[in-house]
């Protein structure tokens, strides 16, 4: 049986939420139609950035609750929620604005709120792309024992490559020594590693074979193989490591962004009561 | 032939050093990590053939490195070194002891593993985001400072803190500006930077004091000062001036403001006499119009469906028609002339009225109705005035004119008493051409005058005159906007024989090309607003003066 996302949680309850929420406020922001022209300080748009900044406030509890074993709700429909009710705002919160921006902590709290809400997006992307693609790069391996293997091979390297050429000495050293998995923070996001010293190994390794006498054939051989397996396992580690880079590094970016949104929007709402 | 005993040092699992030894013999004792090297240094830090260890010229042993190979010689790095005791040479990660030396024939030297290779050699690198360092609470700690410092903390100090609010001003820096919630309307602009000018108390609304510090002169909408304190005592000026609307403006346009109320003005105000309103396509009643309707001179507001009622008493006899009959036209030169609306009723500098119709501007342009004498006098015109400077005039002009004549011919007493009769009898018959139907009836042409036989110095009265000039002074009409339509498309004064008729177009009129608020495609939107002004009512004390009573 599949295994139900926590976007269906409830058969869709947030999103038939939402939905409302959204159909309610346009039909309400076209009905309306104050005589001054829709604005943010009609009742309307008051109701709409008091339910706006409430469903702010929810969102960001998400972060309070996934911390806490206790609490209202399951994990899976706070998520639910999040998600939904995070697209709502879209709606509601352009409409509180009227589409009236500025170089202002207003437009500040409504660019923030939008730049969460499409982080969040690639996040809803993210958890629905990369853990099946995790999965399917480590198959029954982790990142762990990916690493060991590795070690294991430049071992095995080391031995094989030490009465074969000093080229292929330097080869080897260079690929067991300088091949990096990981590292700062575009190395682990890029997919692509052309200057990789284990491929530069592999590429190098397959030509210099005729160079040599038939009695190191076989162990160039060997080292050719083991550098082969080397390249796979690097690849597979360096994949890993780029989906969980990917997979989490939006938080990097939606989570800062709440709080300044949060602090925009504290801003916004006491601007508007201190110059009432 | 060289004999050499060979030690080689390794370590045991508990860490103990076990030393392996075994008896060489050499010309050349080649060290390396090749597998025909007699000292074979398994580490792929050695190179294939790395160094070798035979007699120079002088009987004396040597180690030299191979070609492009370097040994480190008791921490000098060397390519080639003479031989003593106790001398420790680095090949790679080997060290290599010359233990004992006999001669030049005999040596011990013992080698170790100094620097093992660890089990993982890979870099230490981060294999996560957060092992990066990268940090999701740095950044929003400090994004979150940021926006409350920049946008709460020194906005609310700087309207707070005079000492601030004067040093960023001298640096025009004004602090609260990035709380503005949006551009201000053309009249406030200057006061873009001068929040505390209208929100004078920190999250208190606007108060309508603030608005009369600079507009001291707005009128009420309701004359009677207490009247209007109790219906407009919860209304702000806010309630309907809205700022930071930018272009849009402070004014509101829209007729539901006012709808609010005139659509059902009994329950605002149960003794009122108005009729509800909703919108000027609907219900909006007939125009009151406001004229002299009876001789006593009081101005009245007349409904323009009392039709019976719509007679004006302005005190002139005049006849549109008549001025539109061409024959009847002539200027004192004898030429016919048409006559346009726009010779007699002149358009004020606004272009929106007309300027106040006199007898100088109107009726003697082109000379038109000039006032001659009888019979005329070169360079004289009886002034248009009162009749009693009109009789001074006339007695003082033919006085003088006897004078003139008597001092001229030298008469005595006796001829004087007839230039006096002369000119009394003058004065007479130019007075009754003026003002009687006897004579040409000059000023009966236009005026209503009656007799006045009791007053001897002035025996004629004529009618007081009251010429309409705001027919409907609870609105505004501004004929420059309609200045595409012909003026008789609207007052029908073609066919106008009386002063007393009145061409003022009804509501219906209106309609024809108004519609109310309701969008139209080939009408006219129109709102209260379009013709009404809120403030109308000339009458001020201020707002908070009527609240006072």
């Amino acid at each position: 049986m599949r295994s139900r996302s926590f976007l269906e949680y409830r058969n869709f309850l947030y999103l038939k939420l939402s939905l409302l929420l959204m159909i309610a406020a346009i039909a309400a922001y076209i009905l309306h139609s104050p005589a001054i022209g829709a604005y943010g300080g009609t009742w309307l748009g008051y109701v709409l950035g008091t339910l706006s900044a409430a469903i702010v406030c929810l969102l960001l509890w998400l972060g309070v609750r996934k911390r806490s074993y206790f609490g209202a709700g399951t994990m899976q429909g706070w998520l639910s929620a999040h998600v939904y009710l995070g697209l709502s705002l879209i709606v509601l919160a352009t409409l509180h604005s009227s589409f009236q921006f500025g170089w202002n902590v207003h437009t500040l709290a409504y660019v923030l709120m939008m730049a969460v809400i499409l982080s969040g997006f690639y996040g809803l992307y993210a958890y629905f792309r990369f853990p099946h693609l995790l999965t399917e790069n480590l198959s029954e391996d982790s990142f762990e024992s990916l690493l060991q293997e590795i070690s294991k091979l430049d071992k095995l390297a080391r031995v094989s490559a030490l009465h074969l050429p000093d080229e292929i000495i330097a080869l080897t050293n260079n690929a067991i020594y300088n091949t990096r998995i990981g590292g700062t923070v575009r190395e682990q996001m890029r997919s692509q590693h052309p200057d990789c010293p284990t491929t530069l190994a592999v590429k190098k390794l397959h030509g210099l074979s005729k160079t040599l006498p038939m009695a190191q054939i076989k162990t160039h051989r060997e080292l050719y193989t083991l550098m082969l397996r080397r390249e796979t396992l690097v690849a597979r580690a360096r994949r890993d490591v780029m989906l969980r880079a990917r997979l989490s590094g939006w938080l990097f970016v939606h989570v800062p962004l709440s709080v300044a949104l949060l602090a925009a929007l504290i801003a916004h709402v006491t601007a508007i009561f201190f110059y009432w | 032939m060289i004999h050499c005993l060979l030690i080689k040092i390794t370590q045991n699992p508990r860490g103990q050093a076990e030393r392996q030894e075994r008896e060489i013999s050499f010309d050349r004792l080649t060290l390396g990590r090749g597998a025909d090297c007699k000292i074979h240094l398994a580490d792929h830090r050695v190179a294939l053939h790395h160094a070798s260890i035979q007699q120079g010229d002088n009987g004396k042993l040597y180690i030299s490195a191979e070609p492009s190979r370097t040994i480190e010689v008791d921490g000098h790095l060397e390519e080639v070194a003479a031989l003593t005791s106790g001398m420790r040479i680095m090949i790679g990660p080997y060290a290599l002891t010359v233990e004992a030396l006999e001669g030049n024939e005999r040596i011990t030297l013992s080698y170790e593993l100094m620097n093992k290779i660890p089990d993982s050699i890979q870099p230490k690198l981060a294999t996560s985001l957060f092992a990066t360092g990268l940090s999701m609470r740095k950044p929003a700690m400090w994004l979150a400072a940021i926006i409350t410092l920049i946008f709460i903390v020194l906005p609310i100090s700087y309207t707070l803190s005079p000492w601030l609010h004067k040093t960023a001003q001298s640096i025009h820096l004004p602090m609260n500006v990035p709380l503005n919630a949006g551009h201000m309307s053309p009249g406030h602009l200057a006061l873009s930077t001068k929040c505390d000018t209208c929100h004078q108390k920190p999250f208190m609304a606007v108060s309508d004091q603030a608005c009369e510090n600079c507009h001291k002169s707005v009128s009420h909408h309701i004359a009677q000062s207490a009247l209007h304190a109790k219906v407009f005592k919860n209304v702000r000026c806010t309630t309907c001036h809205m700022d930071h609307r930018g272009q849009k403006g402070l004014i509101r346009k829209d007729s539901q403001q006012c709808v609010s109320c005139h659509g059902n003005i009994k329950k605002i105000y149960g003794e009122s006499k108005l009729k509800d309103i909703h919108d000027f396509s609907s219900d909006h009643p007939a125009f009151k119009l406001s004229f002299k309707a009876g001789p006593d001179g009081l101005t009245t507001r007349v409904a323009q469906n009392e039709k019976s009622k719509l007679v004006e008493h302005s005190g002139l006899k005049f006849s549109h028609e008549e001025h539109f009959d061409k024959a009847l036209i002539q200027t004192p030169s004898g030429h016919s002339r048409d006559i346009d609306c726009a010779d007699c009723h002149i358009p004020n500098d606004a272009g929106t009225g007309f300027k106040p119709m006199t007898m100088a501007l109107t009726c003697q342009q082109s000379n038109c109705h000039s006032l001659q004498l009888t019979p005329p006098i070169e360079g004289r015109v009886v002034p248009h005035a009162s009749e009693k400077i009109v009789m001074t005039y006339l007695r003082e002009m033919f006085a003088s004119r006897a004078i003139n004549e008597a001092d001229k011919s030298g008469l005595n007493t006796n001829a004087l008493e007839k230039v006096r009769q002369s000119a009394q009898a003058q004065t007479n018959s130019n007075a009754k051409a003026l003002f009687t139907k006897e004579g040409e009836g000059t000023c009966l042409e236009c005026h209503e005058i009656t007799a006045n036989p009791k007053n001897k110095e002035t025996p004629w009265k004529v009618a007081a005159v009251h010429v309409t000039e705001h027919w409907l002074p609870k609105s505004r009409f501004p004929h420059d906007k309609h200045s595409t339509a012909k003026c008789s498309s609207c007052h029908d004064v073609m066919h106008s024989d009386k002063s007393s008729d009145i061409a003022m177009p009804t509501i219906a009129k209106c309609r024809e090309c108004h519609v109310g608020s309701k969008q139209a495609q080939t009408l006219v939107s129109s709102t209260c607003n379009t013709c009404h002004s809120f403030h109308d009512v000339k009458a001020k004390p201020t707002h908070k003066a009527a609240k006072a009573e």
